[in-house]
């Protein structure tokens, strides 16, 4: 008995284009990207280079500008004092005048604290009517 | 023995002499004090008593509540006459007022005095709660004439006090003058004419001081109001009027310490 060889189908060919792709070509893997890796790993690399001599000089930039504190070292000031020459006038050493300044000097607290209205005189507050209901 | 003993009441009767008896405004106001206790003591009778006879109504009630509205009453003008007393001790004391304007004051006390002595007898011819209710009344209805009398008297001490520190014033201000004049060879034309200046200034101030005085003064003669508010209110603005006087003064003296300054020093 001979075995009769099967013989391949023959799949009519449609006009369609999309529909007449050959089987085997439907089948083969999606090239792989090494063409495309090859072109961004270098570029990759120079960015990621890049990036690091930015991070690294931004850290130095900022430690050196933040400043350190100082500790606070109190410098001493004098009051500004105004330069003008008293001198005593000849007449201010007299017995007169010494009396004069005396007196003038305790006139504004004598007349500030003068009491011119006496606690003591509040006049006494009095409820008047009786209030006897008729 | 004797001797002693003589010795001790000559030297009792010399410090009799020389040191008065201490019957001024201090003794009055302990007596003022006193009568206010008293005062109070017995108001708060008369209330118990009046809300008992007004409760129960009986015979005894009223008697009660009759005897204790008549010393209530009497103790009522007994406290405003030692009232008036005080006043009439402190213008005894006063200083600045004068001689005329005390006589005012005294007379205004006397008056109320009187009127108050009279009002005491006629309380001691009540006999009956009506007769009390009346005997009130007539206090009541003088009570705006009295509050007048003594806030006047009040502000006119208070003048007084002003009058001495112008008087104190006015001496200073005369003694700087003097001074002026005398040392007026060693100055130079600039510091006179500077020093002069500045004694105008301080005479200004007088000047102020001595319009609020006499503003205050006549509201003070003229001082009526319809009703007890409205005096408070006449009161108040003349008691802020006197502190105004006496800012004048203060500003015043304060030119005068820097006249003295400048006085002093010879640039």
């Amino acid at each position: 008995m001979e075995q009769t060889v099967p013989t391949p189908e023959i799949i009519p060919q449609s006009t369609n284009p999309e529909v007449s792709v050959p089987v085997e070509e439907q089948k083969t893997p999606p090239p792989a990207p090494n063409l495309n890796l090859k072109k961004w790993v270098p570029m990759a690399s120079i960015i990621l280079v890049i990036l690091i001599i930015v991070i690294v000089l931004s850290t130095v930039s900022i430690k050196k500008q933040t400043p350190k504190p100082v500790a606070a070292t109190p410098t001493p000031t004098s009051t500004p004092v105004p330069s003008v020459n008293h001198t005593l006038a000849p007449y201010a050493t007299q017995s007169a005048f010494l009396n004069f300044e005396t007196a003038i000097d305790a006139l504004p607290g004598t007349i500030q604290n003068a009491v011119l209205e006496d606690q003591t005189l509040t006049p006494p507050v009095l409820d008047l009517p009786l209030g006897f209901s008729n | 023995m004797k001797r002693l003993l003589a010795s001790v009441l000559v030297v009792a009767g010399f410090l009799l002499v020389t040191h008065p008896v201490f019957a001024t405004s201090a003794q009055a106001y302990q007596d003022f004090l006193y009568q206010f206790d008293v005062y109070r003591q017995n108001y708060s009778d008369f209330q118990v008593s009046k809300n008992e006879y007004q409760k129960f109504q009986s015979l005894t009630a009223q008697t009660d509540a009759l005897a204790k509205t008549k010393t209530m009453l009497a103790e009522r003008d007994q406290l405003l006459r030692s009232y008036l007393l005080l006043l009439d001790e402190k213008l005894a004391e006063d200083q600045g007022l004068t001689a005329s304007t005390k006589v005012l004051y005294q007379t205004l006390v006397r008056n109320e005095a009187s009127f108050l002595a009279d009002d005491s007898s006629k309380i001691q011819a009540v006999a009956s709660i009506p007769d009390a209710v009346q005997a009130s009344s007539n206090l009541e209805s003088h009570y705006n004439i009295l509050q007048s009398s003594i806030k006047q008297i009040l502000i006119g001490l208070g003048l007084g006090q002003l009058s001495l520190l112008s008087q104190y014033y006015d001496t200073n201000v005369k003694t700087a003058q003097t001074l002026i004049a005398n040392y007026s060879g060693s100055m130079t034309p600039d510091k006179q004419q500077t020093v002069n200046r500045w004694i105008l200034q301080i005479q200004n101030k007088r000047s102020f001081y001595q319009q609020k005085y006499d503003e205050i003064t006549a509201e003070d003669t003229n001082l009526t109001a319809r009703d007890s508010q409205g005096l408070d209110d006449k009161y108040n603005t003349m008691t802020q009027g006197l502190a105004d006087a006496r800012q004048y003064l203060v500003e015043g003296a304060s030119y005068l310490v820097e006249l003295k300054n400048e006085l002093k020093y010879s640039q």
